[in-house]
């Protein structure tokens, strides 16, 4: 059929399919634990997957869905945790990961235009063979798409300690509206869709700056004996006046089940890593205040070898938690750095109480704010042990906003915890949805309608957190997993 | 553990929990940039296998597809932040949908009719196996070197082996082929799930299907180890990289537990060449000016291990410029004819293969060299129906060409 023409009916549309198995594999995302989040799901599977290739299908399936009151959900790479992606009434899957193409790049003024399904990795593969490279990248850099980051908010991740979140580093984005209307928006009329998982339209394209690839990218790796110093030490980086490209805080716990182990000799339950990039003087002037303020903090500096195996997995880093941990529950929060030490000394707190284990990793973004991920390794088959790493988290959710945090992926899970405690940004999301999508047929309850009441999960959690002390209390709430070297309890005090 | 358990599949738990779905085997998954669907590669076929064993979902068409439109490459498992090993998993659940008589896909059931019938894939003679050996070319009874051909050497690609059978002799050795008695290594058969099945044959003139036999693999390996055994072969070379991967790999496991172990070492022949250039007996007799590039065979590469063999032969070749594709070794692309994908999906494969091609032609090769039967069968393909600009070679097929040793046309 033309692409123009307008769709009349889905069964005879090519690039849409209502196959099982596409359904299926579009309708789930990260989590490894669907029962558990299907509960929070009223239609949890699909019924179309749609595949556009370019702007005009993209406009005719989303005008159709409009015209017949059809939910759909964009889908980029299906990286987050918190069911973004993930449809919770049915309806069309529009997967743009096929609209992928560098569009133009600009030397002279330094940008991009890509396709929105992009993969971060690719358009980075892709662009280093003209002599430049992107200044920010998510994470999970290696899956997600740039639609997909920008979706969720992009605030901290490679570069953005020194360069900001995406939204600093768009200048354009092309979108199709929830009527089906193209768009081209700059400037803050871009706002209602970073951070608000596609519910002001699907972003087909967008206009992303560049920087020539850095004459050099250096960094080292410190550890820290306690986290105060740690930290102050993150602190005293982050307020240099080169900023690094990227900076990075780990606990024993997750240092070790990442990379299976320590090098020998290793000393320290905290550990720092830092890249610079640039001109070559300006890395090798900034390594050397690095490892002042560093070892001024009582560091040790740690192998080069080891600092290159962490930098090298970057991408990964998360997922290679997996290694032995069959399920990662996990919490991701937008905090100001002095935030994280109360939130991770509570946490290990209720994980020594629970008998469970905890880690985090924390990434550094501007300004002087962190995403702080903290992480429940559990095996959700081993229910009690599993609920009790949920019910840490949300203990440390509401430590968070107690403190004055906010979280930093909001998706499906956590808007029951935006309606509770981000009022202004609950209001704003339904002003958005309001605003463009009257009918709610973008990505619905995302945001902006809670299926789960924070009543019914409060006590939930509460319940869980009480009847766990009591098991561990009775000797009965065995650890299943492995903590490599008992140090929760010497940190907690 | 407590299993879980559906009317159809019988999964291992453990094996589908550990994938956590971060999709960063995706961009670079073979099948995925073929269909472009989040059915089709590793870690969304493992999503799907879940939502089936945990809904207790019915198996239907569209996931016995998914599960076979994988080449397995491996290129997933080189990805994968915990090495999840997919393709033992994608194996597994292959052999249990044959079991279940929803598997294999489409027409990819020929392939073990025929081999239950001929001993081969193809459905060739069995008697006319060996029919590619040339009166200029000397074969033994009683040497120590064997020379293991393949299936689609013998029938499909007879150049490849008859180059090979010339290498083995300019080097001084007359190895002993099984002809006749050589059966099929296996390899498309375990890779398609196909390691025991009952096959039928169906009569033209009713829908009555007779049965004929069961399948089973474990025979054609004990039988190919025995026919070895028996002649007194010790070393055996091989061309195909599926078949050399088969042997290293599977028959061990199929054999070691009820018949001891193989009583012989496997080598691919450019392990061999690679080990007659250390040894300073390789020296080449003409030049080969052309700018060239190795494409890593999936099966000898990252199954095997294989990468610095071939590369040291190729950079010995006088005149050549050797340069490599962007992605190589552990990162190379499918060439799109493993794993039963060729045969299932055929257009598909040459889909693939040609985007290989292109990717050589980009860094100005103009000779593509690998070292598999099933990449050159596929490559060729696609420079013939695609029109695609590039010599295909083998290392034999240079080999022979550079040493003279080529039979004239």
């Amino acid at each position: 059929m033309n692409e123009t023409e307008q769709i009349t009916d889905l069964s005879k549309v090519p690039w849409v399919s209502d196959l099982p198995a596409e359904r299926l594999s579009a309708s789930g995302d990260t989590t490894g634990i669907p029962y558990y989040h299907f509960r929070w799901k009223k239609k949890w599977l699909a019924d179309y997957v749609a595949w556009p290739t370019t702007v005009d299908q993209v406009s005719s399936i989303v005008r159709f869905a409009s015209k017949e009151s059809i939910p759909v959900v964009p889908r980029g790479g299906g990286t987050c945790y918190y069911g973004s992606a993930s449809p919770t009434r049915g309806g069309i899957i529009v997967d743009t990961k096929v609209m992928e193409s560098i569009l133009e790049i600009n030397k002279d003024e330094q940008w991009v235009h890509v396709e929105a399904g992009a993969v971060w990795e690719v358009l980075d593969n892709d662009l280093r063979k003209s002599g430049f490279t992107i200044p920010v990248a998510p994470q999970s850099a290696v899956a997600s798409t740039l639609a997909g980051w920008l979706a969720i908010g992009g605030k901290g991740g490679l570069g953005t300690p020194k360069y900001g979140s995406m939204v600093d580093n768009v200048l354009e984005i092309n979108v199709v509206r929830p009527d089906g209307t193209i768009d081209t928006v700059s400037g803050d009329d871009m706002l209602p869709f970073f951070g608000t998982s596609g519910i002001a339209g699907v972003v087909t394209s967008i206009k992303l700056k560049i920087i020539p690839i850095p004459e050099s990218t250096k960094g080292l790796m410190f550890a820290f004996d306690e986290l105060e110093k740690a930290i102050d030490a993150v602190n005293r980086l982050a307020k240099t006046k080169v900023p690094p490209i990227y900076l990075r805080l780990t606990d024993l716990e997750y240092e070790w089940r990442i990379q299976g182990g320590l090098p020998p000799n290793t000393r320290g339950l905290f550990f720092v890593l830092v890249t610079y990039s640039g001109e070559t003087e300006v890395v090798e002037e900034s390594l050397k205040t690095a490892k002042g303020i560093f070892e001024i903090g009582g560091g040790n500096e740690m192998q080069q070898a080891y600092y290159e195996k962490n930098w090298k997995d970057r991408f990964i880093v998360e997922m290679k938690l997996k290694l032995e941990v069959p399920t990662l529950s996990m919490q991701n929060f937008w905090i100001p750095l002095n935030l994280v030490e109360p939130i991770v000394k509570r946490m290990y707190k209720i994980a020594n109480n629970y008998n469970i284990n905890s880690c985090f990793y924390l990434v550094l973004g501007r300004p002087n704010k962190a995403r702080l991920c903290v992480f429940a390794p559990s095996d959700h088959r081993y229910w009690m042990h599993f609920m009790s790493g949920k019910s840490m988290l949300h203990k440390l959710v509401k430590k968070m906003y107690q403190l004055g945090g906010e979280l930093y992926t909001f998706g499906l899970q956590n808007t029951v915890y935006i309606k509770r405690y981000q009022n202004e940004d609950y209001k704003r999301f339904n002003e958005i949805r309001q605003k463009w999508d009257p009918t709610g047929i973008m990505n619905p309850d995302k945001l902006t309608r809670c299926n789960m009441s924070y009543t019914r999960l409060n006590l939930m959690f509460t319940m869980n957190g009480y009847f766990r002390r009591l098991q561990v209390l009775l000797r009965r709430g065995k650890n299943i997993l492995e903590i490599p070297v008992s140090y929760q309890e010497a940190v907690s005090k | 553990m407590k299993r879980f358990f559906t009317p159809e599949l019988d999964v291992d738990p453990d094996q589908i929990v550990q994938c956590s779905n971060c999709s960063t085997c995706r961009w670079t998954c073979t099948s995925y940039e073929e269909f472009h669907s989040e059915a089709y590669f590793a870690g969304g076929r493992l999503r799907l296998l879940r939502s089936y064993v945990e809904k207790n979902l019915p198996v239907d068409e569209s996931f016995v597809k998914a599960v076979y439109a994988c080449s397995t490459c491996e290129q997933c498992v080189e990805r994968c932040p915990i090495k999840v090993p997919y393709v033992r998993i994608i194996e597994d659940v292959r052999k249990k949908l044959v079991q279940l008589g929803k598997g294999p896909y489409g027409k990819l059931h020929v392939m073990g009719d025929m081999a239950l019938k001929y001993n081969n894939v193809y459905g060739g003679n069995p008697q006319e196996r060996a029919n590619w050996v040339q009166p200029d070319t000397r074969i033994s009874s009683d040497s120590e070197w064997g020379y293991f051909v393949g299936c689609t050497a013998s029938y499909k690609r007879p150049e490849i082996a008859d180059a090979t059978l010339r290498m083995l002799n300019y080097f001084g050795i007359e190895p002993q082929i099984l002809g006749a008695d050589e059966y099929c290594c296996t390899s498309p058969l375990i890779r398609t799930g196909q390691v025991t099945r009952p096959v039928y044959d169906k009569s033209e003139d009713d829908d009555d299907e007779e049965f004929v036999g069961n399948l089973e693999v474990e025979k054609f390996i004990v039988h190919n180890v025995e026919e070895m055994k028996n002649r007194g072969i010790e070393h055996v070379i091989f061309s195909c990289s599926g078949c050399y991967r088969t042997t290293t790999l599977d028959w061990p496991k199929y054999y070691r537990e009820r018949h001891g172990i193989l009583p012989f070492s496997t080598q691919h022949l450019t392990q061999f060449l690679a080990l007659k250039l250390k040894e300073g007996e390789l020296n080449w007799k003409n030049s080969y000016p052309e700018t060239v590039t190795y494409h890593d065979p999936c099966h000898l590469g990252r199954h095997v291990g294989v990468f610095e063999a071939p590369r040291q032969i190729i950079r010995s070749i006088p005149g050549i410029e050797f340069v490599e594709m962007e992605r190589n070794r552990q990162n190379s692309v499918c060439c799109g004819a493993g794993g039963g994908f060729k045969a299932g999906f055929g257009e598909n494969a040459v889909n693939v293969a040609e985007r290989r091609l292109n990717e050589a032609l980009e860094t100005g090769a103009t000779t593509i060299i690998s070292s598999c039967v099933f990449c050159k069968l596929n490559f060729l393909d696609a420079v013939k129906k695609r029109g695609v600009d590039i010599k295909v070679r083998n290392i034999e097929d240079l080999f022979i060409e550079l040493m003279g040793l080529k039979q004239p046309e």
